[in-house]
């Protein structure tokens, strides 16, 4: 995409401005103030609906609806207008599009060609068409967290974040839920346990109570503990006798009979009692260790924290900005500790696992009493039973997260008897024992087995369901591992190719701007999880931070080759349109004329639109050819009332024609001096001509005419030996050709006798008239011309064998004017 | 430039090796990574819930376990 015109209706500091860049280059220069970010702004605007300047960190209060208009208008009087080169199947199209302020989200174009509109706009949307001076420091001076988060953002990545932000919450949700499964299977397998008499649970006993259960039916044993075979090969007994209802006596009163050898003076039995003692005494270590307790109380929020730090660095929590890499650092530290405690944390699970067990199992025997007594109507017996219950949940609850209520809840063996063995419960046992005794008669043996085997499938179906459960879940999580580890992986390789072939384009185009003092130049581009590393070679010296010891204006020229590197892997084939707005005030002209080569020749086929408040810049751009003399257009002499005016008739040839025609011939003389004096310094530059060293650097005509002149001529024999040497016939002919102008123009102007005495030329010009100034100003103007290129209108200048210091040829930036210096060897 | 072949977004190539990477994992069913593809192409993979309700998936659990 190619911009050809560009309206600006009452937007920022614009009140109406044309520009017609033709898709070509498009300088705009002037003071500070004078609105030519305004031009940015409202292209911005234009493509994007928004105004980026106006939004994100320090833009509170400001808004487009209010702000984005010019001073004193509505946003429905803020429009901006463009017409659009873009290509489609090879063939160049021309688009026109336009946004109102007052409806920022609706771009108005021709409906045909939306699709075409629409995919150029996506790109545009991530804004990689425009660079800023502000962007520019980020992507170099920054923090490498705040790099990542910059150049993520241009990348258009911020989305990949988010995604493993989502796969780690995945993973969590499915760890938090297999933990509260593993606490179901717990409970199932004490009902089982409870059922079958059991004191814990354990799948050898409980298939071994099974198979007697089944032997009493006249079964055979079965190899596992599984609903479906539980009554295998079983038929139900003879019918019992109603009386007693559905109560199981014997069941009852094997649940009596577990309580009881609970409640025993010989219980709690001494494996609960140390289980008690060791949890406990581990527990008060933990709690006399408070950095142990800090570290084992926030571990899982420590891991989370680790995989929750994003581009920026910052705290996820709270959000507070940390040093690059610091706050992983830091947490890593952290983790490390907590890993030394996590031990004691395992020995703690384990204990409480040890009591959970047998705790289970009286609360399901509890509540199983619990419903023969309601059976039996003797509810209001069984208060201490209630209160047992009640007290058994209250220490199952404690054993979930013991370091915070185990010891509140059991400080000594004391409390332990309580939960186990209340003594209270003595006689509510013997009162339900004797009820179930005289309401419900035994039952025969099969019966009692076949019962008890109905009870279990019923337990067994709860227990199975959560065992499945808990696998499915258990490898669901594992999956959820697998697929964070495998798009962790896959982020790492997608980026780590990114930027490494970001980084070579980085290293040659800053090696070209420096080839003078930094032509080895090498960097490191790497990602760091979601932060990005830069590190730059210092004169071969090792890598360091770009703003460690690179001045600023070098660090000025990386942000510039490392944004170019990364538009041009970003947009190519959709917007060749890249918009720098004032982006290298830090770089010394000699660099700067570097900049301009680079832009002309590594990206031919890109638009660039330029801010600068910088006129010699501005002057480099053109005299290198980066920019015609139609699209250098001056800002100045802003007001509210009327925005910037603007002239893009800048040429100096035009103006000194002016002079001349109102007989300003000390204005035209001026003029022509003022221009030729910083022309043919440069010429001289561009050709690598012997000046006469000036510590001011305040050469004069005089100083730089004649080397210059003598310098073209120099080389033109050069060239034309060359080509000689390779008997390249045209190439000689139009070498004699142009060598013959240069003399009849050399003449025309006597720049051989500025050598001599340059005031008295310069003071000679105040006294011409105006037929004869015209005939010096067009002799200058011929001379000028023959160190541009015809084509690009690019100044001509000699290339250095990087490697040799040979002078290899003379050229311009577009390509167009090439003369070989090297001859053929003999 | 309608025809133009553009290179997939970067999360996209991100994704697309993602779901290459973890045919190579024995842990997840083809059924469940063809779920996973298309979650993937609908945007889903930033939604934890969807993910969970993938990777949970009672179908392929059971192909899994057969």
């Amino acid at each position: 995409m190619r911009l050809l015109d560009l309206a600006v209706e009452n937007v920022r500091g614009i009140c109406t401005l044309p520009l017609r860049p033709e898709g070509r280059n498009l300088v705009i220069w002037g003071p500070n103030g004078c609105g030519k970010s305004g031009v940015v702004d409202a292209l911005d605007f234009l493509l994007t609906g928004q105004i980026s300047r106006l939004t994100g960190t320090g833009t509170e209060g400001v808004f487009l609806e209010q702000h984005g208009p010019h001073m004193g208008h509505v946003a429905a009087d803020a429009t901006v207008r463009a017409k659009l080169l873009i290509q489609e199947d090879s063939q160049p199209i021309e688009v026109e599009i336009s946004r109102n302020m007052a409806r920022p989200g609706n771009l108005e174009c021709d409906e045909a060609v939306r699709p075409l509109v629409d995919k150029v706009l996506a790109v545009a949307q991530r804004g990689q068409y425009v660079l800023t001076r502000r962007e520019l420091h980020r992507y170099v001076v920054a923090r490498a967290g705040e790099r990542g988060e910059q150049v993520q953002r241009l990348l258009n990545i911020s989305e990949v974040e988010e995604i493993r932000r989502a796969l780690v919450s995945a993973k969590r949700q499915l760890a938090d839920g297999r933990l509260a499964v593993q606490r179901e299977v717990g409970r199932g397998q004490a009902t089982v346990a409870a059922t079958l008499g059991l004191a814990s649970y354990d799948g050898g006993a409980a298939l071994q109570r099974v198979n007697d259960l089944r032997a009493a039916l006249g079964g055979q044993p079965i190899k596992a503990l599984s609903r479906t075979t539980l009554k295998d090969g079983l038929a139900p007994p003879a019918a019992p006798s109603s009386e007693g209802g559905a109560i199981d006596r014997k069941a009852a009163e094997r649940a009596i009979a577990s309580l009881r050898a609970l409640v025993d003076p010989a219980h709690p039995a001494d494996r609960i009692l140390t289980a008690h003692r060791d949890l406990g005494a581990i527990v008060n270590q933990v709690k006399e260790q408070p950095q142990m307790l800090r570290d084992l109380t926030v571990r899982q929020l420590i891991e989370m924290g680790i995989d929750l730090i994003d581009d920026s660095g910052a705290c996820p929590l709270c959000e507070t900005p940390w040093p690059e890499d610091k706050l992983r650092k830091h947490l890593e530290g952290r983790l490390s500790q907590a890993n030394v405690a996590a031990e004691q944390q395992k020995t703690i699970d384990e204990l409480s696992s040890l009591l959970a067990g047998p705790a289970d199992v009286a609360a399901a025997n509890v509540q199983n009493l619990l419903t023969v007594a309601a059976g039996l109507g003797i509810q209001e017996k069984c208060q201490s039973l209630i209160a047992w219950q009640s007290d058994l949940g209250k220490f199952l609850t404690a054993l979930e997260s013991p370091l915070e209520k185990y010891a509140e809840l059991s400080s000594t063996e004391s409390d332990i008897v309580r939960f186990f063995a209340p003594f209270d419960v003595t006689e509510t046992l013997r009162v339900i024992e004797a009820d179930v005794s005289s309401c419900c008669p035994e039952r025969p043996p099969e019966w009692t087995a076949w019962d008890t085997l109905t009870t279990l499938e019923s337990n067994t179906k709860v227990l199975e369901s959560s065992e499945s459960y808990l696998s499915r879940i258990t490898r669901a999580e594992n999956r959820a591992g697998v697929l964070l580890e495998c798009f962790e992986t896959a982020r790492n390789g997608v980026l780590s190719k990114l930027y490494d072939e970001v980084n070579d384009r980085f290293v040659s185009l800053y090696r070209q701007l420096h080839k003078d003092d930094e032509g080895t130049f090498t960097a490191k581009l790497e990602p760091a999880g979601p932060a990005l590393k830069l590190a730059v070679d210092f004169y071969g010296l090792g890598q360091y931070p770009p703003q460690a010891l690179h001045s600023e204006g070098h660090q000025d020229s990386m942000g510039l080759c490392l944004y170019l590197a990364l538009a041009e892997r970003l947009t190519t084939g959709l917007i060749d349109l890249i918009v720098l707005d004032d982006v290298v005030t830090s770089v010394d002209e000699g660099h700067r004329r570097e900049i301009c080569r680079v832009l002309a020749t590594e990206f031919p086929d890109r638009q660039f639109l330029i801010t600068t408040h910088d006129k010699s810049w501005a002057f480099s751009l053109r005299s290198e050819g980066v920019v015609t003399q139609r699209n250098l257009v001056q800002f100045f002499g802003w007001n509210v009332r009327t925005g910037p005016k603007w002239d893009n008739n800048l040429d100096t040839w035009l103006h000194i024609e002016q002079h001349i025609e109102r007989n300003e011939i000390p204005d035209a003389a001026s003029e022509l001096r003022r221009a030729s004096e910083q022309f043919f310094t440069l010429a001289c530059a561009s050709l690598l001509a012997r000046v006469v060293c000036k510590p001011r650097a305040d050469w004069e005509l005089g100083d730089v005419l004649h080397p210059a002149v003598e310098q073209y001529g120099a080389l033109i024999k050069t060239a034309k030996d060359a080509a000689n040497s390779w008997n390249e016939k045209d190439q000689i002919q139009s070498l004699s050709d142009l060598e013959a102008v240069a003399a009849e123009v050399k003449q025309r102007t006597g720049a051989d006798m500025w050598q001599v005495n340059a005031s008295v030329h310069y003071n000679n010009w105040h006294n011409l008239g105006p037929a004869d100034f015209g005939v010096v100003a067009e002799a200058f103007h011929d001379l000028w011309n023959l160190f541009r290129c015809p084509k690009c209108e690019g100044m001509l200048h000699v290339v250095v064998s990087p490697d040799t210091a040979v002078q290899e040829a003379v050229r311009c930036n577009c390509g167009h004017t090439t003369w070989n210096l090297k001859k053929r060897s003999p | 430039m309608a025809d133009q072949e553009i290179p997939p977004p970067l999360p996209s190539q991100i994704l697309a090796q993602t779901l290459d990477l973890i045919k190579d994992r024995q842990v997840f069913h083809p059924d469940q990574i063809e779920a996973l593809t298309d979650l993937a192409n609908a945007g889903g993979f930033r939604r934890p819930e969807r993910l969970i309700a993938v990777l949970k998936n009672e179908e392929a659990a059971h192909h899994e376990a057969s």
